[in-house]
């Protein structure tokens, strides 16, 4: 029996490893008070990207600090749900049970353009938003040795230049791209997309001379704004501090597609359970230790209580309705 | 501050020794279990480096990527089923030898290749970080097509003898495997059926477990179970004789610099990188037939080639600030949490951290021979036990190991369907090899050629204009030219035998 001992050792480890994936550390602390009606067990938290990716990331870091404010000493479990680009996850918490103990860290991509495309059973509206969390703001950017030096430069170059200057994107319909699509159809550009599998592999062609232009968030920017060798010429947002760039605040251009990060909860949560763990996020978010992090990552923070939130989703999910219709993606 | 300059009783603290035994440890079980790769290691050790200091935390999941890679390799070996696509290359000549002769001694080529090539691929990073980034960036997508093609017709070397033609039906269906998803380039599901499990593509696990795991057991099912792969305790010694080191000392440098390389140019990674350099191990041996019957060589090659790739893919996230595999993404993650952010400037702003790092990761290499020395021969006992014992405990494995790299039951129902469809493929002599290399390359050569035409504006001088994408169009002419020079060579030999 000796022998088998180890491949048994295997066996308990896997599936150690696999209940342990998502598991968050409950926190010990004292609550002296008397048992609160919710939560009563850990709340599982449906997470629609893979283990250690960026969103996943600021889903731990936001429910471990919110974890402290919730009721009963109770806990977050992290569960990542891949697949269909968020589909089965959102699907999940569609069918999930709206007593507050299943919901999801969603993104703009799920509620306001996965909707459009015809593969979701989910609309803009069948969830119930429980805060906005953050939103990084997309720029566009150059190599510094390109033939254009701020952004005038730019726009008379791609004028006499039409169909030439390529910029990369995660693709048509991504929130880069349709940030891209839409300021170029305002200005009036000819410009080519070329789609790359995420930020920093268009940031390697951009720097390989292989395009010309990227669209990319800023923490896949930043490192190469001070080493010297990218540098931004459009950010999309109302206001820049980039010296050769201009914003869409400059042209007076209307909010483009924000890539916010939005907590959700089944429709039908009951206001009681809402309340709690809306209360519990946003002492989270205001959290100093959240701001750090938010910076860190050159995100911005957005907070919205649930019922601007859903405003917010609703008017984000029209304008990526018009901009789709012009790329020809949808009818 | 150069490299010379570093101060290292920084290095050797006890914390900094601690993480990068605790991560070697770890590492390695996990990616000896079927389905946890590299990758799940670092993720799994992620959580618990964000209260560690920077340098023992960045040094915890690099030791323990280096330990996987080598970890994927004794699943391949002893079980027979490669955890890892990288691994499939070690699983070629590993399982004959491990079976043939002596798991000990596979799994003792399949240790010091790898510690070979880690060494390798760090010393490549501490020296030589610039120049090699400043190559990956000349590669592009006409240089990752062509290197794909490459790739398809080296797969007729690995074919078997006679099997040709079913070589070459196992890589078009394995091209057309790998089409299944979401395209790209038009955000359109290609072959999904309706299922959005198959979104991003059929799971690379769920597909590995599926075409090695499952046919293999039914395979020692159908023969006699009352028996065991290895009888004598004496062949489980992973020591090994000057004379095999001697021998495995040609594949395991060509297989540390093809890693290396490999590991630069992030669309390629691991799994080209073993699998090249067992067909470039292959080519300069002196006994290329005995490939896939187990030859120690074909597995120092592979082995030496996944480890080098590990320092290969550090040298863009130093350089460049841009990550060179998945794994190497999440570890990018952990920097970041600790504040420190990885580019061309972490070597003025923070040396004696980077340098701390670097130093680091070449001591990894150490502690991963030590652990592996120790560790290694139990593994090897796994052959000792019954088939009748064994092979219900690595069904079992690899299902859950299938199902914990994404948690999805639909992964378990693929891979079962998968394993007997792919059942019948090995019981009709297809090669399962060759149909992995076409499904792993598949993505690489269409995103490659259609990107490159993209941005060219639909002309292929894209592929005459670029030096290294010539270089490559050169090369692949050749490797076409050959075996057409070689018949004429021996017709006029012939024909001169006649005359005379």
């Amino acid at each position: 029996m000796k022998k088998i001992t180890g491949v048994l050792m295997l066996a308990i480890l896997v599936l150690i490893i696999s209940a342990c994936s998502g598991k968050t550390e409950n926190n010990s602390k004292d609550t002296g008070s008397g048992e609160a009606d919710f939560p009563k067990k850990p709340i599982t938290v449906l997470v629609p990207y893979a283990p250690g990716s960026f969103p996943d990331n600021s889903a731990r870091s936001l429910t471990q600090l919110a974890e402290k404010n919730l009721p009963n000493n109770q806990s977050f479990k992290i569960e990542n749900v891949e697949g269909g680009g968020g589909i089965i996850a959102m699907t999940q918490l569609m069918n999930a049970k709206p007593d507050g103990y299943t919901i999801a860290y969603g993104s703009v991509s799920h509620v306001s353009v996965l909707p459009h495309m015809g593969d979701a059973t989910f609309t803009h509206d069948s969830f119930q938003p429980i805060m906005k969390d953050f939103a990084p703001i997309p720029l566009l950017m150059v190599r510094t040795d390109a033939p254009y030096n701020n952004f005038d430069e730019w726009i008379e170059y791609v004028k006499a230049n039409p169909g030439k200057f390529s910029y990369a994107t995660t693709g048509p319909g991504s929130i880069s791209n349709l940030n891209m699509v839409a300021v170029a159809k305002e200005l009036e550009l000819d410009v080519k997309n070329i789609s790359y599998e995420g930020g920093s592999q268009g940031i390697t062609a951009l720097l390989g001379k292989n395009i010309d232009g990227a669209v990319v968030m800023p923490s896949d920017a930043l490192e190469h704004i001070e080493a010297g060798t990218l540098k931004p010429i459009f950010e999309f947002g109302q206001e820049t501090e980039y010296e050769d760039a201009k914003s869409l605040g400059d042209l007076s251009l209307p909010d483009g597609v924000q890539a916010f990060s939005m907590l959700f909860a089944p429709k039908g949560i009951p206001e009681a359970e809402l309340g709690i763990l809306h209360d519990a996020f946003k002492k989270a978010h205001e959290s100093d230790e959240y701001k750090k992090y938010t910076e860190s990552i050159n995100a911005k923070q957005f907070y919205l209580n649930p019922e601007d939130a859903q405003k917010n989703v609703t008017e984000t999910y029209d304008l990526v309705g018009e901009l789709l219709k012009d790329l020809g993606l949808i009818d | 501050m150069s490299f010379l300059d570093f101060d290292f009783t920084t290095l050797f603290t006890l914390s900094n020794l601690i993480a990068i035994f605790l991560g070697t440890i770890v590492g390695l079980i996990i990616g000896a279990l079927p389905g946890l790769g590299a990758t799940m290691a670092v993720i799994f050790l992620l959580p618990f480096t964000y209260t560690m200091d920077p340098v023992s935390a960045v040094l915890l999941l690099l030791a323990a990527y280096q330990a996987a890679e080598y970890g994927g390799s004794i699943s391949a070996i002893t079980l027979g089923i490669p955890g890892t696509p990288a691994a499939v290359a070690t699983a070629q000549d590993g399982i004959p030898l491990a079976r043939k002769e002596s798991p000990g001694k596979a799994l003792g080529i399949s240790l010091n290749a790898s510690v070979i090539g880690g060494v390798v691929g760090a010393l490549c990073l501490i020296f030589f970080t610039e120049p090699f980034a400043n190559f990956a960036l000349r590669l592009s997508d006409p240089e990752f097509f062509l290197l794909g093609v490459m790739g398809l017709i080296a797969v007729a070397s690995i074919s078997t003898k006679g099997e040709m033609t079913k070589s070459l039906i196992s890589v078009v269906l394995g091209l057309m495997v790998g089409t299944i998803g979401m395209d790209m380039f038009t955000g359109q599901p290609r072959f999904i059926m309706g299922q959005l499990e198959l979104m991003e593509g059929l799971g690379i696990v769920a597909l590995l477990i599926g075409i090695f795991a499952i046919p293999e057991i039914l395979r020692v099912v159908k023969d006699d179970l009352h028996t065991q792969f290895a009888s004598q305790a004496s062949n489980l010694s992973t020591k090994l004789t000057g004379k095999d080191m001697k021998r495995i000392a040609k594949p395991t440098g060509v297989g540390s610099i093809i890693g290396t390389i490999s590991g630069l140019l992030p669309g390629l990674g691991t799994v080209a990188a073993a699998w090249f350099s067992y067909i470039a191990a292959k080519k300069i041996s002196k006994s290329p037939e005995t490939f896939g019957k187990g030859n120690p060589e074909g597995i120092a090659a592979p082995e030496s080639a996944n480890n080098a790739s590990v320092g290969g893919a550090l040298i863009p996230l130093f350089a460049l600030g841009i990550p060179g595999s998945v794994g190497i993404a999440v570890v990018m993650s952990a920097f970041i949490v600790h504040g420190i952010q990885p580019g061309p400037r972490i070597f003025t702003k923070d040396p004696t951290l980077t340098y701390g790092i670097l130093y680091g990761f070449l001591l990894t290499t150490v502690a991963l021979y030590i652990v592996g020395r120790l560790l290694t021969p139990l593994f090897a006992r796994v052959l000792v036990v019954p088939n009748s014992f064994l092979m219900p405990i690595v069904y079992v494995i690899a299902i859950v190991g299938g199902f914990s790299a994404t948690s999805r039951y639909f992964d378990i129902w693929l891979s079962l369907i998968l394993g007997l469809i792919s059942l019948l493929f090995v019981l009709s002599r297809f090669s399962i090899a060759a149909f992995v290399m076409a499904f792993v390359l598949s993505p690489v050569i269409e995103v490659g050629l259609r990107r490159s035409l993209l941005i060219s504006g639909g002309s292929y001088s894209i592929f005459l204009t670029r030096p290294f994408s010539l270089l490559f169009l050169i090369i692949i002419i050749l490797m076409l030219m050959t075996p057409v020079f070689r018949k004429l060579g021996e017709r006029r030999k012939r024909n001169k035998l006649i005359s005379n």
